[in-house]
């Protein structure tokens, strides 16, 4: 028994149709922690190269941490760790809601799904007790009804289960498919195809266990010291006024905000855009998880019109980003009902947006013609195609049969010149941040394990722009506000260390944002230790983040990749087409090999290669992971 | 006939101080406003519109509303002020900041 986890492991095997226990690996859990960290050591372990990622040989692991709970500032979070169908690399998503904590409360740190079930299932674990249930009335139904479903068949004296569902475009094994809790996502990397191809359609959760504490006392005054920080942070102020969306006008000003299937980086529409939602769309500040201090959620609607919603939680700056700026439309109600319809079908909404983009471009281009796009009219800010050609996607018709396997495999399947409008590293479209706001993104979205992304592990504009350094100038990051965001020497460096820091987050099952209000490594490691009752210090606790991000690095190393999937799409390293930066020479990376040798220096991989150096898996305790 | 009472003005006089990321979005980084005694937050927006309102760069500055946009936040005396209707005193330093937020 590990203080601080529930301590049990659930094994779901789809093809026997059985549960197992299993407890945490003490070993293991000091090593690896939890989340994307113990997931990773499991799936690295657990699965053989090559394998199909809609194959029964894949597996779909749900981990929490010892700091999932709600008393912890980001606490309500659910890593996902799996090997990617879009990508065929390490694939990863959080879902920021209280399934995580629900998921502990109902008995197990982690839950293990392998093989495949013959008909639908879902899985339902009431206070330690798992079983697989059929699921053939919820064959078709959207997530909130699939949702609705589940919860009253599985509440206990009138209380609610917390639910994870895919929608449709999961069950049609759509490559963008996300697993939703409600209208929060675990929306990159195409978890919900592989749910979809095991034919597993839910996890349900309820229950009301507690871990035994290292020290309960101790834990309780680190997680509220921990709490009164983020809530006396004007981040924390921020974030909940404003929303993720708050930086919008910011962003396009700065050239963050890819525009036109990122022809450029800014559009010039982002504050006009930001004040439309403000007055017609927002209802209300929103929670995705109780206890959370932060509050970033928007509830939100289109109360009347042809792109009217119900009210639902949306607006979330990722989303709305790519259903505008991505493909120049200005009309807000139309992005907010997009990306309402995301989370009603299951589907990605950053990859979403970026394959409509990617569409309209082949169209432009005479790569797609009329007949190929079934009659529509994909011209760029045509607001009104942009809900039909999604639910082509989400439920494979036509052209989005094409478009649903996501935007590498869709242009090698159209072919005809589509790769250059491929906006993608390893195969995951990219994110609405722009590398040519600032070269530390760019390094960060090149290197990142699970592709172009712009959360995992860093959220590198940050450093530049926002002059972030998460308390990682005490650990070797040089101080942002003295680095002009267009320099590029030393940045390798920096991205190297920041990823170390900011990985913990999903390590630690808990929600990156409250590293902006003032969460440090030196707060993680202070909580982790009161619960766990190991002495870890900050040090440490980078160290792991550091084996975390090795350890998924072996993984996509494994699968085969190199030096050559570190690349950054040609497009964005080029100055942009139109809008403020089109004259700006300095915006774009000038020797992009040189910051990529420098940033496999300081990780300790290999030049030419990339890989891991026996030395550095040494110095990790990795050197058994080959 | 001599007038009996003399009307006093008083003024005061505000540093309005543009810090860090925000410098980018303003026209220059330092504003003195002379404002009418009791005047508030409110006022000095009105005044910093009509100064340097037009050069502001909309991702932080409302050319509507003439307030600002977004997450800015306005400091003084090591805190934060919330609220329009803070009244002001003379000599006062305000900083106008902003902070990246994620997303």
């Amino acid at each position: 028994m590990v203080n601080g986890y529930i301590g049990k492991i659930l094994r779901v095997n789809l093809s026997t149709q059985t549960c197992t226990e299993e407890p945490i690996d003490s070993k293991k859990a000091r090593k690896f922690v939890g989340g994307a960290g113990y997931g990773a050591e499991i799936l690295y372990t657990e699965l053989k190269a090559g394998i199909d990622p809609l194959g029964p040989e894949n597996k779909i692991i749900f981990a929490t941490s010892p700091l999932s709970c709600n008393v912890v500032p980001g606490g309500g979070s659910i890593m996902v760790c799996f090997k990617s169908p879009a990508t065929g690399a390490w694939g990863e998503s959080r879902c920021g809601s209280n399934f995580g904590p629900d998921l502990r409360k109902a008995g197990y740190d982690i839950v293990i799904i392998e093989g495949k079930s013959e008909t639908p299932v879902y899985l339902t674990i009431k206070s330690g007790k798992a079983q697989l249930k059929d699921a053939s009335k919820l064959v078709g139904k959207d997530v909130y009804k699939k949702s609705d479903l589940i919860e009253a068949a599985e509440s206990i004296e009138g209380k609610k289960p917390t639910v994870m569902c895919i929608g449709q475009a999961g069950e049609e094994q759509v490559l963008i498919a996300s697993i939703m809790s409600r209208d929060r996502a675990a929306g990159r990397n195409g978890g919900g195809a592989v749910m979809g191809s095991k034919n597993i359609l839910a996890i349900s959760v309820s229950g009301k266990a507690k871990p035994s504490y290292g020290d309960e006392k101790g834990f309780k005054a680190a997680t509220k010291g921990a709490m009164k920080t983020v809530k006396n942070s004007e981040m924390r102020d921020g974030f909940y006024q404003f929303g993720t969306m708050g930086d919008m006008p910011a962003n396009d000003e700065d050239g963050d905000w890819p525009s036109q299937n990122w022809k450029s980086n800014s559009w010039g529409k982002g504050a006009a855009l930001f004040d439309e939602f403000q007055e017609n769309n927002l209802i209300r500040p929103n929670r995705c998880y109780s206890g959370c201090p932060i509050g970033c959620g928007r509830i939100c609607e289109v109360a009347d019109g042809k792109f009217k919603t119900p009210v639902h939680e949306g607006g979330e700056y990722e989303s709305i980003s790519v259903f505008t700026s991505f493909v120049l439309n200005d009309n807000m109600d139309a992005a907010v009902h997009c990306d309402y319809l995301c989370n009603k079908w299951g589907l990605d909404s950053i990859s979403a947006g970026a394959m409509i983009a990617f569409a309209m471009e082949c169209n432009e281009n005479g790569i797609l013609s009329e007949n190929e796009v079934d009659g529509l009219d994909l011209s760029w800010g045509n607001s009104e195609v942009l809900p039909v050609i999604l639910k082509k996607i989400a439920f494979r018709q036509g052209i989005g049969d094409i478009l649903a396997d996501g935007v590498r495999k869709a242009a090698q399947t159209l072919g005809r010149g589509a790769e250059k409008y491929a906006i993608h590293v390893k195969g995951l479209e990219g994110a609405a941040h722009d590398p040519r706001s600032g070269k530390l993104l760019g390094i960060a979205y090149g290197t990142a394990n699970r592709g172009m992304c712009h959360i995992h592990p860093l959220e590198g504009m940050a450093f530049d722009r926002g002059k972030m350094h998460w308390g990682m100038i005490n650990h070797g990051v040089r101080d942002p506000e003295k680095i002009d965001r267009w320099d590029e020497k030393g940045k390798g460096t920096d991205c190297a260390l920041l990823q170390h820091a900011m990985i913990l987050p999903d390590v630690l099952g808990t929600c990156k944002f409250m590293s902006y209000a003032g969460l440090d490594p030196e707060l993680w490691a202070k909580m982790l230790s009161e619960a766990t009752g190991w002495d870890m210090d900050a040090k440490e606790l980078l160290q792991v983040g550091e084996r975390v991000h090795n350890i998924q690095r072996l993984f996509n190393m494994r699968e085969g990749l190199r030096r050559k999937d570190d690349m950054l799409p040609e497009r964005v390293r080029r100055v942009p087409e139109f809008g403020t930066y089109q004259n700006e020479e300095n915006c774009i990376i000038s020797d992009y090999e040189a910051l990529l040798d420098e940033y496999y220096k300081a990780c300790g991989w290999d030049i030419e290669t990339g890989i891991p150096c026996p030395d550095k898996l040494q110095e990790l305790g990795l050197e058994d992971y080959k | 006939m001599h007038c009996l009472f003399r009307t006093i003005i008083y003024k005061m006089e505000i540093l309005l101080k543009i810090n860090g990321t925000m410098e980018r979005f303003f026209p220059a980084t330092e504003y003195t406003f002379t404002l009418s005694n009791n005047a508030t937050l409110s006022e000095l927006y009105d005044e910093l519109a009509i100064t340097a309102g037009a050069e502001i760069s909309p991702a932080v500055w409302n050319h509507k509303t003439k307030r600002p946009r977004g997450p800015v936040i306005v400091r003084s005396d090591n805190g934060v002020l919330k609220g329009e209707n803070q009244p002001l005193y003379d000599g006062q330093v305000i900083e106008l900041n902003r902070f990246l937020i994620g997303g």
